[in-house]
């Protein structure tokens, strides 16, 4: 509650609570432009597609461009974002179902970044997941984390990060997890 | 194990089916598979195996759409109809003027539900409250037909708005009662909350941080003697501070102290309607065997100990905390009903109707309906049902009975987890089903009754 509302002021019992009774702050600014746009496909798709119809360029830019796919495991390896918040964040919003060690209710995600979805062998996911064809970009798990059921309704995914700057958090701490 | 079957007793129910025999011993620790409505179970202390620190290597089940020939079944008498669909649906209460509270809980929300007596579905839903922390628990206060407030359970605090009978929307702000129930939200995160029928106390329950306390601290014995002392037998430390217990306060958050410790995750409280005793439905651990230990529904008597992390069900102690506290030992409390281990009893309510349009023959009144939301640390899925506890004279007899079954598909499968019920103005019994992002409604036909 302190970090999802960061910057609250304190209060005491009896008085209205900043936080209570309205909506959480919708993401604004270039989170919102990112929720726009397909980038959950093609996550670099937007710095080449402006050069589209000019000959060699546009070559250029789509060799760019497959490139940067091929590159995407080690690329997204360090998404921007707080590891070190996220390390907090996810310590207390996800371990009790991924335990650092496995074993959990869900699934180890030590090297989940660039992972396909459902793809941990001996794990049971949801049909959902399992058949979503998704691969765990640093913005598809961000998208997934905004709500799982939103990106792949019938996920037995329930957790919810409402918070923008925690998702980059937890995303970033997620790339430091290696298989 | 010894298998045993045993007719205990044939219990009196208008409207169940003629019941055989309650099932005992390793007979009652069944799976789905012998499910039925009346199937009637009673676990003890005597009957649970050793622990199994081997992991059944098994995960929550895949919840899937409803399969064309999925059927949910029910005692003779008993219908059941989709009543609304939600998103998340998790506890749900039903405030004195019949509205029909629940938390969508991974949304932030509180939705209203209304319905005419006797209708099969809601026919309205509106949002009371949105922009809460994984709100929980939902109580309207003072008791009787003018409740001024209703408290909601956030992950990690209590707040409370302002009510009038009939509101579907807050009708002011949110004042804070408890700012921080834990140090922080690991663990377990949902919390209920119940007031004494007398209005001065506040029950509220807060689930463990960890499985079984692997990262609490050791302390030496005297020093863990001497937090017992200032903290109440049995009290957890640490990250685990207020947490595997239940807390008593007054409605206004004040006097704060720990009314039942070791109580792993207590994740519904009740107030049983004979006795005014404050109740809990608890999910007990996992990792040490698929029959051990088993879940419980009990009262949660001031001052006891219920044994979480180092012991359970009496002086059975926890082989993750071998040695530690033989001075715990004898001072564990048994549970009053075992449920299957794994069965993960979520929401309870004790069945109160006394007329109306759908309400249950009169052998259900005093019982209690128990939402099994399901296992995953178990080889055999187990749970995703609704059970009832059976009480005779306010006393449970330690039987629990199936009620509504029928969510699972096959071991890997389900379509349907149960985890709140609530008892409706009409008589009707409420679930709600996180899984099908449902809530259910049974009544009894006029026949039944």
């Amino acid at each position: 509650m302190t970090r999802r509302w960061a910057g609250a002021p304190q209060h005491s019992a009896g008085a209205p609570h900043p936080a209570f009774g309205r909506t959480p702050p919708t993401p604004t600014g270039r989170e919102a432009r990112c929720e726009r746009r397909p980038s959950f496909l093609f996550p670099h798709w937007g710095k080449y597609r402006r050069s589209r119809g000019r000959g060699l360029q546009r070559s250029v830019a789509f060799a760019a461009f497959a490139a940067s796919l091929l590159a995407a495991g080690s690329a997204l390896a360090q998404p921007p974002g707080d590891a070190a918040n996220g390390a907090s964040v996810f310590d207390d919003r996800c371990t009790l179902c991924h335990a650092p060690d496995g074993g959990g209710q869900g699934p180890s995600l030590k090297g989940v970044v660039g992972r396909k979805a459902g793809s941990l062998a001996g794990f049971h996911y949801s049909p959902a997941l399992a058949g979503s064809n998704l691969t765990w970009t640093a913005a598809n798990l961000d998208r997934f984390l905004a709500g799982p059921s939103d990106l792949v309704p019938g996920t037995a995914m329930r957790v919810i990060l409402a918070n923008p700057a925690d998702r980059r958090d937890v995303v970033a701490y997620l790339a430091t997890l290696k298989p | 194990m010894q298998l045993k079957t045993v007719a205990v007793v044939a219990l009196a129910c208008g409207a169940g089916p003629a019941l055989a025999a309650t099932l005992t011993g390793s007979a009652a620790m069944g799976d789905y598979k012998s499910d039925a409505p009346g199937v009637t179970r009673k676990i003890t202390v005597a009957d649970i195996p050793p622990p199994m620190m081997a992991h059944p290597g098994v995960a929550p089940p895949a919840v899937v759409g409803r399969p064309a020939d999925a059927k949910l079944s029910l005692p003779p008498g008993f219908t059941v109809s989709e009543f609304a669909s939600l998103e998340g649906p998790r506890q749900i209460r039903v405030a004195p003027g019949g509205d029909i509270f629940v938390a969508e809980t991974d949304r932030g929300r509180i939705r209203v539900l209304r319905a005419p007596d006797g209708a099969a579905k809601a026919a309205s839903t509106d949002t009371f409250a949105e922009g809460l922390d994984r709100p929980f628990g939902i109580a309207f206060y003072p008791a009787g037909p003018n409740p001024q407030w209703v408290y909601i359970a956030n992950a990690n605090s209590v707040v409370r708005y302002p009510y009038r009978p009939g509101d579907v929307k807050a009708r002011g702000d949110a004042q804070v009662i408890v700012a921080k129930l834990a140090a922080n939200t690991k663990g377990h995160t949902t919390r209920d909350i119940a007031f004494s029928p007398d209005g001065r106390r506040m029950f509220v329950s807060v689930g463990s941080g960890s499985n079984v306390a692997e990262s609490m601290s050791k302390k030496p014995l005297d020093e863990a003697k001497a937090w017992d002392a200032a903290h109440g037998p049995g009290a957890t430390w640490g990250e685990e501070t207020d947490r595997a217990d239940v807390l008593v306060m007054d409605p206004e958050g004040k006097g704060r102290k720990v009314w039942a410790a070791g109580i792993r995750n207590c994740v519904s409280l009740a107030i049983q309607p004979v006795t005014n005793d404050i109740w809990c439905a608890t999910n007990e651990r996992d990792m040490l065997g698929d029959n051990l230990p088993p879940d419980y529904v009990t009262t949660a008597r001031e001052g006891a100990f219920y044994g979480w992390p180092w012991y359970y069900l009496g002086g059975h102690e926890d082989p993750r905390h071998k040695g530690e506290r033989p001075d715990l030992a004898g001072k564990v409390t048994v549970p009053d009903v075992l449920i299957q281990a794994h069965s993960a009893p979520l929401g309870m309510a004790f069945y109160t109707a006394r007329g109306g349009a759908a309400a249950f023959p009169a052998a259900y009144r005093g019982d209690a309906f128990v939402a099994l939301h399901g296992s995953w640390n178990r080889a055999v899925r187990t749970g995703y049902k609704v059970v009832r506890i059976i009480l005779e004279n306010g006393v449970p007899t330690g039987e629990y009975q199936d009620f509504l079954v029928g969510f699972v598909v096959d071991n890997k499968s389900v379509w349907g987890r149960p985890v709140g019920v609530a008892v409706a103005r009409d008589g009707a019994l409420l679930v709600t089903d996180d899984g099908g992002d449902k809530v259910w409604r049974v009544a009894a036909a006029p026949r039944a009754r």
